[in-house]
């Protein structure tokens, strides 16, 4: 673009401009600003000395986690448990707006539609609340579970349970909301498509396998994409509120390390390492997925 | 265009705004010690009001849960802060943490370098210790104006020489105004709880070793119903070793003789941990402890007969026996000391009352005027001062019984119908540090506290207890704690995990071994550094 053109643009958009710039500075106040903070993970950072004034250590803090007891193991739940929240949670909202879209009943497709996306937004803290009373050792879901055959007791204290606990409440809470974009991108598909397939003889399976997924398949690729880079930050609240020392070994990831020891117990320096190396591993997660989507299919985000 | 004008006019408000929220601030500038003119004022009653003209100070202090029902949410609704800005003319301004995060509030603060002017220290800690927080120049050492300008304070710590070594630090700083208890001993407030109506309709004595507790509770189980006859916070060890003493362990670091032990590699926490798995197996043990994150029993499970036995402090008792008797008219509770291996054996760990208390009132950076607020904290240890701070107000608070303070039915039958803690927040002065322990009150013999006291202590000398002012110093601090952190967590999880089961009993050496692997010999040797400082002070 050219100056002249540059001008006439912003004479014409100016107005646009104005109002994208508080999000603009509010990204750059808290996304990029903070980014700063990162110089604390080369250091053993003491607060009343500052960022500069801190002594320098290099990639000690580096060492010190990879060589730690619990590295190993903080990873593995980390992945494991984003993992299996992928491969379970992701695909139910994509199965539920296919079968919601298939009803025609107008008042019985809204209701169903409110109340699945109700439990997304009761707050963490009262999830994990009722959780807890309900997998206690005399709680409800314990003893429907318990009649099913499965095991009984505390089950929040097994570590054996936790995975499937995360997960299934996780779907139970996000798969009304997070089918709401694909409900959305379904509404977008051109109608004519449906009438033309019907003269063609095609009947609802094949409409939905020739035209419906394939529409589809833009949207779901790029919500994978997103999707990966948060794959090794799960829900910080969530692992915070449920987990306990009984079921450390299955349910401590990086995050709920990284506040241990950088809140409760000051290590600053050490704690900004830990959360560095998790960002970092997130993002080689986004842009390889990024990279793959691009090589097999022609959507990508960059 | 008008329109156009609104729009940016809201944008540019939006910017502000959140540039406004961002604005570095400026770092406090630390105010230099003002050169003493005046000789050093001599103890007593000081001049009052403290200053003439009125002097502001921000102060840091703990809350508690309800605050807001019982005093709107303002600690200046207190009676006792009321009239302490009556007769000093100091106004204090209260920033009070969230009840149960303390140490990540101060944590903030400190990352945040906005320091309120006094702070109420010691409960939660400073990473590197008290000599790290003056050296960083967080809070000031207080050693030359407590002589210019704390007499009270100084001749009250001075008058043994065990308080007089624990109000300093390593280096030799006194950080603070600790509550000091130049009387007798405080009593223990915290040990183990049985329902003393339950052992009485089963015919059951006090129990004394972990036989008889074990006789005891499956009692309470198969004939009281009781689902979870005893309560274990989730890490499984009551605090203050007062479960495990009988075993001759405690959590982490005993002092036996003068040689530091870490308790969970001993022979005594595996015995203690087969005990405990044993009784969880037959149900004796709440089978939900380990994911309970409540740091005292809940009242829902104490005062309800679904528990016989239970960790207990002395104010809960006397709202558990309140609340008991509402749904059972029996109900009655006996304060049981730690169980023994055999009886009559000496056990050597219980919940100590030091005479110097562990939280103190320190002085930051950030304070304008380091004089006046220690004058204004030495108040409390004046003639006059003391009796406000322990009793309150006479005729309000307090009338004089035989000579002695006895609270007034405001406090102990509340007409409002506060319960006597609530009262007790919303009348008196509660929080620690700062004053002189109330002598009389907590140990009046006949009293609830003196007879539970003498049960926590029964056959238990105490020995082992380590000395909660041994520290670390600034490099050793940072050693400690890189070590300490992994394997704190570790003992954490795999005590439960012994207890429940998840893990057998047969991998103790193993964990053990794990343990000695994550250099806990670095740790015990720091500590007994530590120790040898401590008692050479």
């Amino acid at each position: 673009m050219r100056i002249p053109e540059i001008r006439k643009d912003w004479k014409a958009n100016w107005v646009l401009y104005a109002m994208i710039l508080p999000v603009l500075v509010f990204v750059f106040l808290f996304n990029y600003i903070p980014m700063a903070g990162i110089l604390m993970s080369f250091e053993r950072f003491s607060p009343k000395l500052g960022v500069f004034g801190s002594q320098w250590i290099w990639f000690q803090n580096f060492k010190d986690f990879f060589t730690s007891y619990y590295f190993g193991r903080l990873l593995r739940n980390t992945f494991l448990l984003s993992f299996y929240d992928l491969v379970f949670a992701f695909p139910i909202p994509i199965a539920f707006a296919l079968l919601l879209n298939e009803v025609r009943n107008k008042p019985f497709k809204k209701a169903v539609q409110t109340i699945s996306y109700m439990p997304f937004f009761i707050s963490m803290v009262v999830v994990a609340g009722l959780l807890i009373d309900f997998l206690s050792s005399t709680g409800g879901l314990t003893a429907i579970i318990g009649k099913l055959g499965g095991p009984t007791g505390n089950l929040l204290g097994m570590p054996g349970a936790f995975r499937p606990i995360y997960v299934l409440s996780n779907i139970w809470q996000g798969f009304g909301f997070g089918s709401i974009i694909y409900m959305a991108a379904l509404t977008g598909i051109d109608e004519q498509l449906y009438e033309a397939a019907e003269i063609d003889g095609a009947g609802r399976w094949k409409q939905t396998l020739h035209i419906t997924l394939p529409s589809l398949a833009n949207t779901v690729v790029i919500m994978l994409i997103l999707r990966m880079g948060s794959l090794m930050s799960v829900s910080f609240e969530k692992v915070l509120l449920l987990y306990s020392q009984s079921t450390y070994s299955t349910a401590d990831v990086i995050s709920t390390f990284v506040y241990r020891k950088g809140l409760l117990e000051a290590n600053y320096g050490y704690s900004t390492a830990v959360g560095l190396f998790n960002s970092l591993l997130n993002l080689g997660f986004l842009v390889g997925a990024n990279a793959l989507s691009r090589k097999f299919s022609s959507t990508s985000l960059f | 265009m008008k329109k156009r004008i609104l729009t940016v006019l809201v944008a540019v408000l939006l910017v502000a705004s959140f540039t406004a929220c961002a604005a570095p601030t400026a770092t406090p500038v630390p105010t230099s010690t003002p050169a003493p003119t005046a000789p050093p004022a001599t103890p007593g009653n000081p001049q009052l009001p403290l200053v003439s003209t009125k002097v502001t100070f921000t102060l840091w202090i703990q809350s508690f849960a309800d605050i807001a029902t019982v005093l709107g949410g303002d600690m200046n609704k207190n009676l006792y802060w009321q009239e302490m800005e009556k007769r000093t003319n100091v106004h204090i301004e209260f920033v009070n943490p969230p009840a149960g995060q303390e140490q990540d509030n101060l944590n903030l603060i400190i990352a945040s370098q906005k320091y309120p002017d006094l702070m109420q220290l010691g409960d939660q800690g400073y990473t590197g210790g008290w000599d790290k927080a003056i050296s960083d120049k967080f809070i000031i050492r207080l050693n030359e104006l407590i002589d210019q300008y704390a007499p009270n304070y100084k001749a009250a710590f001075e008058s043994s020489p065990d308080m007089n070594r624990d109000v300093r630090t390593d280096e030799g700083n006194i950080p603070g105004f600790f509550q000091l208890a130049p009387g007798p001993l405080g009593a223990t407030f915290y040990g183990m709880v049985v329902r003393k109506d339950w052992l009485d309709d089963l015919g059951l004595a006090i129990p004394e070793t972990y036989d008889e507790w074990h006789t005891m509770l499956t009692a309470f189980k198969t004939q009281k119903g009781a689902v979870a006859p005893l309560l274990l916070p989730a890490n499984g060890l009551p605090a203050f070793d007062v479960f495990t003493a009988g075993y001759d362990v405690g959590a982490a670091f005993i002092n036996v003789g003068g040689t530091v032990k870490y308790s969970p590699i001993e022979q005594g926490y595996k015995d203690y941990l087969t005990t405990m798995h044993q009784w969880y197996v037959e149900g004796l043990i709440d089978p939900d402890f380990a994911t309970k994150k409540e740091f005292l029993p809940a009242i829902s499970y104490t005062t309800t007969g679904k528990t016989g036995a239970w960790w207990d402090v002395t104010p809960m008792m006397s709202m558990e026996k309140m609340m008991g008797a509402q749904k059972d008219p029996k109900y009655a509770l006996a304060a049981v000391p730690s169980p023994a291996k055999t009886k009559g054996q000496t056990q050597h760990l219980f919940q100590s009352s030091t005479r110097t208390g562990g939280a103190f009132f320190a002085v930051t950076t950030a304070c304008k005027d380091p004089a006046t607020a220690v004058r204004w904290m030495d108040y409390p240890f004046s003639p006059e001062g003391s009796t406000l701070a322990m009793y309150g107000i006479e005729g309000t608070t307090y009338a004089v019984v035989d000579g002695k303070p006895q609270r007034t039915d405001l406090i102990l039958k509340n007409p409002d119908g506060l319960s006597q803690q609530q009262a007790t927040f919303k009348y008196l002065r509660w929080q620690m540090g700062d004053t002189l322990a109330d002598p009389l009150i907590d140990v009046q013999p006949g009293s609830d506290n003196a007879i539970y006291d003498a049960a926590w202590k029964m056959n238990n000398d105490g020995a082992y207890i380590w000395p909660s002012k041994a520290a670390l110093s600034t490099e050793e601090g940072a050693q400690y704690s890189q070590i300490m952190g992994d394997i704190t967590t570790y003992v954490g999880e795999m005590t439960t995990k012994f207890i429940v089961g998840t893990e057998p009993l047969a991998d103790y050496d193993a964990f053990v071994s794990t343990i000695k692997s994550m250099k806990i010999d670095d740790a015990i040797a720091l500590q007994q550094g530590a120790l040898d400082r401590y008692l050479a002070r």
